[in-house]
């Protein structure tokens, strides 16, 4: 293993464990950097989070166009989660319960803004964990596959911080950071 | 050796051979790289990253000659996304050098079809760009495997896509339209 490898699976091993400690129990699977069907299920948990972020806020967003966008995103992050269910099954592995609670990613206060901020910190957590498992995933397929995730979370990420009146892309390297 | 004059055609084609690359990678064939399990061919690297760097001078090109088209809301977003893509190109240009090689350098021109007239057609031509540019990455992303390049053609790639999304969304375009990259 080359030192740049290295050095990268412990940086992604630590941005994992820090965008998933909010969300779930098991903080320990992070540390399996290099571990595949571990990697792909944490980031499958992140997606799940972000389903019932958007079903539990998508109420709050009434300016146009937003309540649209929301159930787009929804169905997005939805396909997400399954295929990422189905790259663990083809792992071999056992995939995670999907469709828990996580009430620390919900909002304590209900309105626009609110929700919008949710909804940008389960989306910069998703693109931070995502960031750090293109460069631990040991397989070339699966970083594939995560990149072609990343490239449209990202795109919501925008469209949330412009939204929020934010500038929409504030760097020129998409990390989650 | 004289190089061909790049054009929005012939970046195209470079995206769809990319793109032809990854299936056939797909298929069986190996992707080229540097990471574990493959032959080290640093130079096959090289090229797949010249090619989206070739993208990114294209990019750069359409801003600087479209910029004085745009109105208010426009130019601040133009200005800063050729910004973005300044800084791609000059880290794209520093893996390049990095691995051995020697970064294309911009051209004084390229040819963009039909030149923008007006903002729409700016916006719309920037918009058509970044989208095929974003995809470009993910196509050379594809060929290659080593999962340093990966992650950086990648935050490249999701930067071109906010641009993308962003521009769509000026457009009253939908700025995500599908649940996956593809190339």
């Amino acid at each position: 293993m080359s030192l740049d490898r290295r050095a990268a699976l412990i940086r992604g091993g630590a941005a994992l464990a820090a965008a998933l400690a909010p969300f779930a129990d098991g903080v320990d699977r992070v540390l399996a950097a290099g571990d595949d069907a571990a990697l792909l299920t944490t980031l499958t948990l992140l997606e799940d989070t972000a389903v019932q972020v958007l079903t539990s806020v998508g109420p709050d967003l009434t300016r146009a166009p937003l309540p649209g966008l929301a159930q787009s995103f929804l169905t997005h992050h939805r396909d997400h989660r399954a295929a990422l269910l189905s790259a663990i099954r083809d792992l071999r592995a056992t995939p995670p319960r999907t469709g828990q609670p996580h009430p620390d990613a919900l909002p304590s206060s209900p309105g626009e803004a609110a929700a919008l901020a949710a909804l940008l910190e389960i989306e910069g957590r998703l693109l931070g964990a995502q960031y750090a498992a293109l460069a631990a995933l040991e397989r070339q397929s699966l970083r594939v596959r995560v990149a072609s995730i990343f490239g449209v979370d990202a795109r919501h990420a925008a469209v949330w911080r412009s939204a929020g009146g934010q500038n929409p892309v504030p760097t020129s390297f998409v990390t989650g950071q | 050796m004289q190089q061909p004059r790049p054009t929005r055609r012939s970046l195209l084609r470079a995206a769809g051979v990319a793109a032809g690359g990854a299936a056939l990678g797909a298929c069986g064939g190996s992707p080229a790289g540097t990471g574990t399990g493959s032959t080290p061919r640093p130079q096959d690297v090289v090229r797949v990253l010249d090619l989206v760097l070739v993208a990114e001078h294209a990019v750069i090109h359409a801003y600087t000659v479209g910029l004085p088209l745009l109105g208010s809301v426009t130019t601040p977003l133009a200005t800063a996304f050729r910004q973005n893509h300044v800084d791609h190109r000059d880290r794209l240009a520093q893996v390049i050098s990095g691995l051995g090689g020697t970064p294309t350098p911009a051209r004084e021109s390229y040819d963009l079809g039909t030149p923008p007239a007006d903002e729409g057609t700016m916006t719309s031509l920037a918009a058509t760009l970044e989208e095929q540019s974003a995809r470009a990455h993910f196509a050379a992303l594809r060929q290659l495997d080593d999962p340093i390049v990966a992650q950086l053609l990648a935050s490249i790639m999701g930067d071109e896509a906010q641009h993308s999304a962003v521009l769509r969304t000026v457009l009253q375009q939908d700025p995500a339209p599908a649940s996956f990259v593809t190339t």
